[in-house]
């Protein structure tokens, strides 16, 4: 008996081992093509190349053909500045996660771009030390980056800095970021609807109401990972006049708690989920949820809505843009799309913090990242090489210079489908589609030149004496905002709860600090 | 136990017997060595790296050069009702998954066993097996296309066939501490239930012969001979069970839930808040010392059930 009881324990202990080696990969997220191409072997300088990774968020897929088209860059970029990069495109949905593994597991990661929320947000990074000082490295380095900044608005590069150093460079496409409601337009002309006359929040109920009543899939789904299928970040739809949306200054912060409303006393800081505003806006949205408007898994879903509308997962999406968004969504989903803007939104530090460009504490090759990037700011080549691949065999030009598919490429199949030219330094350098107009990047560069900046552009949360309190309400969080803005959490029963959890977590200590530094910042100016 | 066993040979055996025996010892030993390997590199190594939950880590300075902060980490585990909570659901669910899996694999063992055809006994054991080798994503996924809202079974066909309303799983809380349990059950009982089904073909067929002439039914069978028979089987699974009793499955409560807000308070666990603290609010020294609790009240856990089976059942215990 005990020799069998040896046996059964041995093998019981085997199957232990074998379902932990099992382990590991089911909490790993998949992993982005972290292996360097070979794209060194047509090296001949005497100097090998320096090796870079170069890090962004894919926002429509890995491309089928990315290696391919890395080797062309590497090619082009040895022979310019003898830096051999690596293009990593890690999935949107995973980005904060992976870039957090990489930068704790001190992996090989030279250039990366930072993302609009999450531990991955430019001041997030700051506040944990884990992005480098550019003050005295850009300059040395990189010069040609600040310079391309200020040529667009000399504004943009005080939203780079906190307590007087730089941090990043924004990646450079339209910071005038407006509102929009987006909806496939097959549908919408079968059922007779005009999206481009409404006017209010009632004019968009209609539509959605006609839509969801003889549509068999979901009309509106969350454009982000974050649920919020109204809310779209910093605005409150104004459900009356959609001219009087309200734009919340969350001053760059990566934590979308305290605020200032913009067009009212724009330096008194706010508890966001105490305000009316959200109240009304979260009953809104629950109310849509109740009458089956919007995608009722939106508080989970893991892809973004480009995806989703893709995949016929719904039919549209209300959420923030820039000028072009309408061909951007139609490239993206692969369907043709009504797009209407419904709201303006403002330049203030979180909008240049959305996508910045950064050297992670990782880096150990700071001159060829720096290089690298400042190509990607300056060289039109590269830009586009970046953006569309391989000319000729991802893209060809028409004759006003427009990128259009060659012949038996279509948007589903083409193996180098990036679309995203707002997150490659320079969007200015990138070549328009032949959907766009000729000259909209002469005018998205007058629209920039001009735009309104918010009144405290610049200004960022110091978050160190308030980091324990930020992380516990961060907890709260994530526990009750997805529901609540994606309409599955009955906002009667889960916003009280919601409000007592932030206070108990220490919101009113938060709030009253950030009050001093705006009050500061105000007094310093 | 080795000690044990040879105390129990004759001393006049002869030298090649013995010989023979060694060798089969040393076959036993190196059966050990890849999991020894493994336990090292996984988990005595890391150990090292308990110091972070002391530290305020700054990525300039790099984790050896960051400031000391004392029990700063763990005052913050302990301030919020978090700890509660998490502590809570692991230890409960885990005790919940101890019973169930033992209850359903001596059970889905012993009618194994009386299978009598060679080529279904294989048939149902692939069968119950293959949920173990699933990826836990394709079981979150599996899960959802039974639960969802827009593409669910349960509410797009079963619910309303019932004339039922549709529910929202994943923003009500108070189903998850039955579905969870399922998804476990189903997904585990392979293994268990492979293991019992060995003990018991490997109890002597005479006993219940002897019991067949006696008069006694099936249900006599079993309960007289093969559970009494399978009763260290049980205690010594049941103790190593019992010694994982504060690690939770990850997988199973951070993706099969979908990572779902609304669902925090009964999905919560230590190795999910972990996960969370490091990734969404990326601060590895709380992360470690939420990490650091979990060790020194699992080694405690270990060492009391040990104390209570040595003093109920000593031939049992493990040390």
């Amino acid at each position: 008996m005990k020799k069998a009881l040896v046996l059964i324990l041995a093998f019981a202990m085997l199957l232990v081992v074998a379902a932990g080696c099992t382990q590991p990969s089911t909490s790993a997220p998949t992993s982005g093509p972290t292996a360097k191409p070979s794209g060194s072997e047509t090296t001949k300088a005497a100097e090998p190349a320096k090796k870079i990774v170069y890090m962004y968020p894919a926002t429509s897929g890995i491309p089928v053909e990315l290696e391919k088209v890395n080797r062309a860059i590497s090619d082009y970029t040895i022979g310019k500045i003898n830096v051999d990069p690596t293009l990593s495109p890690i999935e949107i949905a995973n980005y904060n996660t992976q870039a957090m593994l990489m930068i704790t597991g001190n992996e090989d990661l030279d250039v990366m771009e930072s993302m609009p929320g999450g531990p991955a947000h430019f001041t997030a990074m700051i506040a944990n030390n884990q992005i480098k000082d550019l003050t005295e490295l850009g300059p040395q380095y990189a010069p040609g980056i600040a310079k391309a900044v200020d040529a667009v608005n000399p504004g943009f590069m005080a939203g780079m800095t906190v307590g007087g150093r730089v941090y990043g460079y924004p990646a450079l496409f339209d910071k005038v970021t407006n509102y929009y409601i987006s909806l496939r337009k097959d549908v919408l002309d079968k059922h007779n609807l005009d999206l481009t006359k409404i006017k209010n929040g009632a004019d968009l109920e209609a539509i959605v109401k006609v839509l969801a009543e003889n549509e068999s899939i979901p009309v509106l789904t969350a454009q982000t990972v974050d649920g919020d299928v109204l809310t779209a970040g910093t605005l409150i739809v104004n459900y009356d006049n959609f001219a009087d949306n309200i734009i919340v200054d969350f001053f760059g912060s990566n934590v979308a708690m305290y605020g200032a409303v913009m067009g009212e006393d724009n330096t008194k800081v706010i508890n966001y989920y105490e305000s009316d505003l959200f109240k009304e806006q979260v009953e809104m949205t629950r109310r849509w949820y109740e009458a089956g408007y919007i995608n009722r898994d939106a508080a989970t879903q893991t892809e973004t809505s480009v995806q989703i509308i893709a995949a016929n997962g719904a039919l549209g999406t209300l959420g923030a843009g820039e000028m072009g968004v309408e061909t951007n969504y139609n490239n993206r989903t692969g369907k043709e799309m009504v797009t209407v803007k419904i709201a303006d939104g403002i330049v203030n530090s979180g909008i240049v913090q959305k996508f910045v460009w950064t050297i992670p504490m990782t880096c150990d090759e700071d001159e060829a990242a720096l290089k690298f990037l400042e190509l990607t700011y300056t060289d039109e080549e590269l830009v586009n090489m970046i953006n569309y691949g391989i000319k000729g065999e991802h893209y060809v030009l028409d004759d006003q210079d427009r990128i259009c598919l060659p012949e038996g490429v279509t948007l589903q199949n083409n193996p180098y489908n990036v679309n995203a030219s707002f997150l490659f330094g320079s969007q200015y350098l990138a070549k328009v589609w032949e959907t766009d107009r000729a000259d909209l990047r002469a005018v998205v560069k007058e629209l920039n030149k001009n735009v309104a900046v918010a009144p405290l552009m610049g200004f960022s949360v110091n978050t160190v004496p308030i980091s324990d309190e930020i992380g516990q309400l961060r907890n709260v969080m994530d526990q009750y905002r997805p529901g609540l803005v994606a309409g599955s959490s009955d906002p009667a029963v889960a916003l009280p709860e919601f409000l007592a959890r932030l206070e108990a977590a220490g919101i009113g200590t938060v709030i009253a600090e950030v009050q001093s530094q705006v009050d500061a910042f105000v007094a310093n100016r | 136990m080795e000690a044990r066993m040879k105390k129990k040979q004759p001393s006049a055996e002869l030298p090649l017997a013995r010989r023979r025996r060694r060798r089969w010892f040393t076959m036993l030993d190196l059966m050990l060595l890849p999991g020894l390997v493994y336990l090292i590199i996984n988990n005595y190594i890391p150990m090292g790296g308990l110091f972070i939950a002391f530290k305020k880590i700054d990525y300039s300075l790099g984790i050896f050069k960051s400031p000391w902060v004392g029990l700063r980490n763990f005052r913050f585990l302990f301030s919020t009702e978090d700890a509660y909570i998490i502590t809570r659901n692991t230890i409960l669910y885990n005790i919940a998954f101890i019973i169930l899996l033992t209850a359903f694999g001596v059970a889905v063992g012993i009618m194994l066993s009386e299978v009598r055809k060679r080529y279904m006994t294989k048939f149902f054991q692939t069968t119950i097996l293959l949920p173990q080798l699933i990826s836990i994503i394709i079981i979150a996924n599996i899960v959802f296309a039974f639960l969802s809202n827009e593409a669910g079974l349960i509410n797009k066909t079963i619910l309303p066939a019932l004339g039922l309303e549709p529910i929202n799983f994943y923003s009500t809380p108070k189903y998850w501490p039955f579905i969870l349990p399922t998804v476990f059950v189903w997904n585990r009982i392979g293994y268990s239930s492979i293991i019992f089904f060995a003990a018991v073909i490997g109890i002597d067929r005479e006993l219940y012969e002897a019991a067949v002439v006696d008069g006694a039914n099936k249900a006599r069978q079993v309960m007289h001979i093969t559970l009494p028979m399978l009763k260290p089987t049980i205690i010594t699974l049941t103790l190593i069970q019992v010694g994982r009793i504060f690690y939770a499955d990850f997988g199973l409560f951070y993706q099969v839930p979908m990572n779902s807000g609304a669902l925090f308070d009964v999905t919560n666990v230590i190795d999910t808040y972990v996960y969370r603290a490091l990734l969404q609010s990326n601060d590895i020294s709380k992360a470690s010392a939420a990490g650091f609790y979990q060790s020194i009240v699992g080694f405690v856990t270990v060492l009391l059930t040990n104390l209570l089976v040595r003093k109920v059942d000593p031939e049992n215990a493990l040390f």
